[in-house]
């Protein structure tokens, strides 16, 4: 792959124009050179945030007084996981009648409020984001989803409605991939379960009821409120509008061990388009490891800076790419080869059941294969070799940078103790992050990709036009995609 | 009196104190100073955009933000002095390619226009300066290390890296912790007046992708077509670039681009965040004051006629619609008529209001949204447009409707209730922004660029004040069908 380039221009006509005399460079020292002060950053403390409301329900309030904006955010102990055999999109239906309260599209209509009720493998989350002004009238109607959802039969007929349509656009398919490669990994594990005719027409509106009872409870919630809001004030009207409200035992609902998926094959879902999309991935984290800093150098290094901020959707964070100009992935394919404009690699945290360790990526039909023999290779790679230099950079931006962000500003700070007490149960991790990252060595970086990034294991989820990807090569790589692991191609409606 | 006096308390409430200072070689600093975080946004615009770009060469603005992410003299190559020959004799070699290529245009020329046909498409002596071009770019290729400049913001925990290209201007982002705010001035002075081209053959190939990501949307072709119809000179309505533009990217071009564009005197350094003017004036003659001021420069000077006449666009695609795209073209950034000019964008993409109770409320759209092209108003008459894009299956009625609806709103009063709503979602919007100081730091720059960054803050305020007269008065001077262009895509094969 290496010593050839390829040139764009071969074959082209170039335009008319002169040779530009290059203005000379004007002298720099190197930036080493640059004696920079030590870090200002103090981690806060979640204890000055931190408000016990009753009933075991605990919120993280950040005041700004600089803003004219609310942020409510509600973490409820309630997932996909939770739903029962059979009943694949209990919990999402759930939460589907948080947004069918009485009157809610005139009240968001009227605040000008932003909405956002999400549930995946490891919680149902509630946002709504308003003005200070409307606060009293946000509090009660995020109590009123919370507490009181719309939990009956009209509900219910209305999500069995949207519940089995795929979660895309007829007319962009890119975000297939991410909803394909957990179903493939997962298999008939509940993390991987979606609903289905059958599994929605089996919900009833008692099941709904019963669920809400016995997950929507104080002592599985946790939230989030900053912006604009006054402690005192905010407190007392959150305690109005949610209580009275009974503790009770949550019993979540036992997880299986996933059976391990049948390596190395590539599932296509062909599509007329100029790209391709990939996910290629397996089975990844499940827990806080003892590795884990080690391994968020590992990715920062291998392909992004997902370790962090992704963790709070764990079984498959968004699947875009979001890496930096430094990673491997992006070095090798994008910076010598121009193949793909976005490749990142991911490790997110699973809590309850292992999330997903992979790799995103996008480009041109001939640039498919060649970007498998990338990540196939980038994967190996990390598990044998990283210098000095790599883990410096990666501490150095782990640390001072994304580490800080989760900081930066009141929202992220409530939201960011909120999601540490929810998923980790207590502060542990970030009081000790920058530490254990910096004493992270060069033997424990390789130790954990060696762990955790495991090539042989790869599947492959490609959505774009087959027929193109196949017959087209390029010039400085010529591979099928077979090359790669058996393919299997998929009809669209499958 | 009291009038003025009012006025002077409504722009105090809103109008952020901002330090600003200027270089003796023209280079301008905005500070925005906030304590609250140890970290700072920063941003340097340059003005300079596709509006400079000539017809072949379109995306020459977009790819040349792409090469100077490629290193400079300094960074981003193992040894300098061993690399330098070789980089000038590659611009060498590409100029006596194009003389090469010109001398025998006779036996290779491309008519310009898709065409099955091609003539000859090399010469003996192209082949041997293109074989020789590879073989540089092979030498060239073990000094360069193009990420280097970035690992530098990387260590020192900066994130957010990214950079823009506009019709109007370019810019690089950054958000750094405090204390390594230095790293900014010194990677961004060395980017202005150093940066040097290299992997340029794999950096055409990402733009390509960028472009083909671009037409895997479905609507893009679309809305191509109804931009490029809505004027008639302005560059600002070109588009940024064909595949066909591309293979004939030019490093000789570009660098000329570059030298003539990236000098202080065109350029703005905003700062929102925990640092001082004084730190930031400090630093930036540290780094920039060696740079010297260069020629004025100037991008078009394009105006676009005042509009006579009513366009439509058909568009028949397999991929997109049936769908409406209705433009008016509007004055910019700056322009008196502007704050009017947003508030009516906001009302006719409101769902309840009155575009949206005669269309979503009548059944005959399944969305309606509108938004308004921010651009510089100085030098174009009508440089930017108010767009409405409704998505339904019957465009027979739904088109009817909205231009009916619109022509209401050129003679009727719009409901107060409509016009306070509207006015509370534009300044949602802001409260929202706001909380990012990258997005702060990026809307100053931008509306310097484009005005001044105080126009930014006016006109949220002017916004506010708007009346139902207003209103009106400016539905009727813009909605006028003699303004309007008229998208319409059917889902459909072209027979």
């Amino acid at each position: 792959m290496s010593g050839r380039i390829l040139l764009f221009a071969v074959g082209f006509s170039l335009a008319g124009g002169s040779a530009h005399a290059q203005r000379d460079p004007i002298s720099y020292d190197p930036p080493e050179a640059i004696e920079l002060g030590d870090s200002r950053f103090i981690l806060p403390a979640p204890d000055d945030y931190r408000v016990e409301l009753d009933e075991g329900l605990v919120a993280f309030m950040a005041r700004d007084p600089n803003t004219a904006t609310v942020e409510l955010t509600a973490l409820i102990g309630a997932s996909r996981l939770d739903d029962p055999e059979g009943k694949a999109g209990l919990a999402a239906a759930v939460a589907y009648g948080m947004r069918q309260v009485e009157g809610l599209d005139d009240h968001l209509y009227a605040m000008d409020a932003r909405l956002s009720v999400t549930t995946d493998n490891e919680q149902t989350r509630l946002h709504l984001s308003l003005l200070e002004e409307d606060l009293e009238d946000g509090v009660a109607l995020f109590a009123e989803m919370l507490r009181r959802p719309k939990l009956d039969e009209a509900t219910l007929e209305a999500y069995r409605r949207t519940a089995v349509r795929p979660p895309w656009n007829p007319d962009d398919p890119r975000k297939r991939p991410e909803y394909e490669l957990p179903k493939l990994l997962y298999g008939d594990h509940p993390a991987g379960r979606v609903p289905t005719e059958t599994s929605v027409a089996a919900i009833t509106a008692t099941d709904l009821q019963s669920f809400h009872a016995q997950y929507y409870v104080p002592n599985n919630v946790v939230l989030a409120v900053s912006g604009g809001v006054e402690r005192e004030s905010t407190t007392a009207a959150l305690r109005d509008a949610l209580f009275p409200w009974k503790r009770a035992r949550v019993r979540h609902a036992d997880v299986p061990e996933i059976p391990k998926a049948t390596p190395r094959k590539i599932h296509v879902w062909e599509v007329e388009r100029l790209q391709g999309w990939m996910l290629v991935g397996h089975l990844g984290r499940h827990g806080r490891e003892d590795e884990h800093a080690a391994l968020e150098v590992a990715n920062y290094i291998l392909g992004g800076n997902g370790a962090i901020w992704k963790r709070v959707h764990p079984e498959l964070a968004p699947a875009r790419a979001q890496g930096h100009f430094d990673a491997r992935l992006f070095v090798e394919s994008r910076g010598k080869r121009g193949l793909s404009n976005d490749i990142s690699s991911y490790v997110p945290v699973g809590f309850r059941a292992p999330a997903l360790t992979y790799a995103v990526t996008l480009g041109r039909p001939e640039s498919i294969a060649f970007l498998l023999k990338i990540i196939d290779d980038e994967w190996r790679k990390i598990r044998e070799d990283v210098s000095d230099g790599d883990i410096e950079i990666a501490k150095g931006a782990l640390t001072q940078g994304y580490f800080q962000m989760r900081y930066a500003g009141a929202h992220a700070t409530a939201l960011s103790f909120a999601e540490e007490l929810f998923f980790e149960g207590g502060h542990d991790w970030s009081e000790g992050y920058v530490e254990r990252i910096r004493a992270v060595t060069k033997a424990e970086v390789l130790a954990a990709a060696r762990k955790y990034y495991r090539p042989e294991d790869l599947v492959t989820v490609l959505v774009g036009p087959l027929d193109e990807i196949q017959s087209s090569e390029h010039p400085l790589y010529k591979a099928k995609l077979e090359d790669f692991g058996e393919l299997i191609v998929h009809r669209w409606n499958e | 009196m009291s009038f003025a006096f009012l006025g002077l308390l409504l722009l105090a409430s809103t109008m952020p104190v901002v330090g600003e200072a200027e270089l003796e070689n023209g280079l301008r600093i905005l500070v925005l100073e906030d304590h609250s975080q140890p970290r700072v946004a920063c941003k340097i615009l340059t003005r300079f955009g596709a509006v400079v770009e000539e017809p072949g060469r379109f995306g020459s603005a977009h790819f040349l933000e792409h090469l100077m992410f490629k290193g400079t003299a300094t960074i981003g190559t193992h040894d300098w002095e061993a690399e330098k020959p070789i980089l000038d004799e590659i611009l060498e070699l590409e100029r006596d390619i194009i003389q090469e290529r010109n001398r025998a245009r006779s036996e290779m020329r491309e008519r310009g226009v898709y065409h099955d046909f091609k003539h000859a498409e090399t010469t003996p002596q192209l082949e041997h300066l293109m074989s020789v071009l590879h073989e540089k770019i092979i030498e060239d290729e073990r000094y360069v290390d193009t990420e280097e400049s970035n690992s530098y913001y990387q260590r020192t925990g900066g994130t957010r890296l990214t950079a823009q290209t506009e019709q109007e201007y370019m810019k690089f982002d950054i958000n750094l912790p405090s204390e390594k705010l230095e790293m900014f001035f010194r990677i961004e002075a060395d980017r202005m007046v150093n940066s040097r081209w290299r992997r340029f053959d794999s950096e055409v190939g990402i733009l390509w992708e960028q472009r083909l990501g671009d037409l895997n949307g479905a609507d893009t072709v679309f809305k191509e077509a109804v931009a490029s119809a809505s004027g008639v000179v302005s560059p600002i309505y070109w588009n940024e670039g064909y595949e066909t533009d591309f293979p004939i990217l030019e490093r000789n071009y570009t660098r000329r681009l570059y030298e003539t564009w990236f000098v202080p005197n065109n350029t703005i350094i905003v700062l929102v965040g925990d640092t001082t003017l004084e730190e930031a004036e400090r630093l930036t003659k540290k780094y920039f004051d060696r740079i010297p001021r260069s020629e004025e420069t100037h991008d078009t000077f394009a105006v676009e006629p005042r509009p006579d006449h009513y366009v439509r666009v058909e568009m028949q695609t397999l991929h997109f619609g049936p769908a409406l795209d209705i433009r008016h073209r509007i004055p910019g950034v700056g322009h008196p008529d502007r704050p009017a000019v947003e508030l009516l964008g906001e009302i006719l993409g409101d769902a309840r209001g009155p575009i949206g109770a005669a269309t979503v409320g009548e059944g005959l759209a399944t969305s309606l949204a509108s938004n308004t092209v921010v651009t510089h108003t100085n030098r174009f008459s009508f440089p930017a447009t108010l767009n409405v894009l409704a998505h339904g299956s019957n465009l027979e009625a739904l088109e009817p409707a909205i231009i009916g609806a619109m022509e209401n709103l050129r003679t009727e009063q719009i409901a107060d209730d409509v016009i306070r709503a509207a006015k509370k979602r534009r300044r949602a919007y802001w409260e929202r922004r706001r909380l990012n100081w990258d997005d702060v730091a990026f809307d100053m720059g931008h509306y310097a660029i484009m005005d001044s960054w105080q126009t930014l803050f006016r006109e949220m305020d002017a916004l506010q004040e708007v009346t139902a007269d207003e209103l009106r008065a400016t539905a009727k001077k813009y909605l006028a069908k003699t303004n309007r262009i008229v998208g319409v895509a059917t889902r459909e094969p072209v027979q």
